[in-house]
């Protein structure tokens, strides 16, 4: 999306960056890459549990998008390079297709996003 | 703690909210009172514009963080402009981000997706700000 981003020539548009998105592309290993990148462009990320194997293209999200505390990805990783990348927009708890997951998981998750927040705040620059 | 990451504002917002309860009150405050600071969501019709002014008047306070339409990625039949504008004059309203979700976002055309130009047009918010996804 940076491509269309740098062809639009408009000072007005940012980039939502996807955790699931980038994770499902295989990016896992170089998300400090692509933050560096597109970071200045980047205003508003999304945050959530996700396993690590992901069915790329699938319509089904179960396997990129859960409740954070779930799945075999620790989304702290990414947390960590947005710190790094002084990344300073909004974070969205995305929770699309969790429809089946108990009500609850927007306290959990809150709670555990408030939880990773103040350990990666507390890692060394 | 890094100064620079906790000092900086950082709301948490969630993301489709409409997913519990059955009139718009009990989709909004099954959230009510933990924390988040605000939604995001889908609006692709008018249902989804008028859900969102339900939960306005259910909550006038409501911070809409963005708004998201899903268009596809060369199909342009399916990116109407009227309900972009309509979007974007709407989550002006609530100092919101308006943002093009794109279907099918691998897909590289040659050019740029003429509609990404347009849509920058609408003015969103003071921000005048759009949103795209990678």
């Amino acid at each position: 999306m940076f491509f269309y981003l740098k062809k639009a020539k408009q000072t007005n548009l940012s980039i939502f960056l996807y955790q699931c998105h980038e994770l499902r592309a295989g990016n896992q290993a170089r998300l400090d890459e692509v933050m560096a990148a597109v970071g200045p462009h980047v205003d508003i990320v999304t945050l959530y549990g996700s396993d690590t194997k992901l069915n790329d293209n699938s319509e089904d999200r179960s396997d990129a998008i859960k409740p954070l505390g779930e799945g075999n990805y620790d989304p702290k990783e990414f947390l960590s390079i947005l710190k790094k990348n002084k990344f300073s927009g909004i974070i969205v708890l995305h929770t699309i297709g969790l429809v089946k997951k108990p009500a609850s998981h927007y306290q959990t998750s809150y709670d555990r996003y408030q939880k990773m927040r103040a350990e990666v705040a507390a890692e060394p620059e | 703690m890094s100064a620079s990451f906790a000092a900086a504002a950082k709301p948490f917002g969630g993301f489709d909210f409409n997913l519990r309860g059955k009139t718009p009150a009990e989709q909004i405050y099954c959230i009510d009172g933990i924390g988040f600071d605000g939604i995001t969501m889908w609006i692709n019709n008018a249902a989804d514009l008028a859900k969102l002014e339900a939960y306005q008047k259910e909550k006038p306070d409501l911070k809409l963080i963005a708004a998201l339409v899903g268009p596809t990625v060369n199909k342009l039949e399916s990116f109407d402009r009227e309900q972009m504008r309509q979007l974007a004059s709407k989550v002006a309203t609530m100092q919101g981000k308006s943002g093009l979700s794109s279907k099918n976002p691998r897909i590289s055309p040659k050019k740029p997706w003429p509609d990404l130009r347009s849509s920058a047009n609408y003015r969103c918010g003071k921000m005048r700000c759009l949103t795209v996804s990678t």
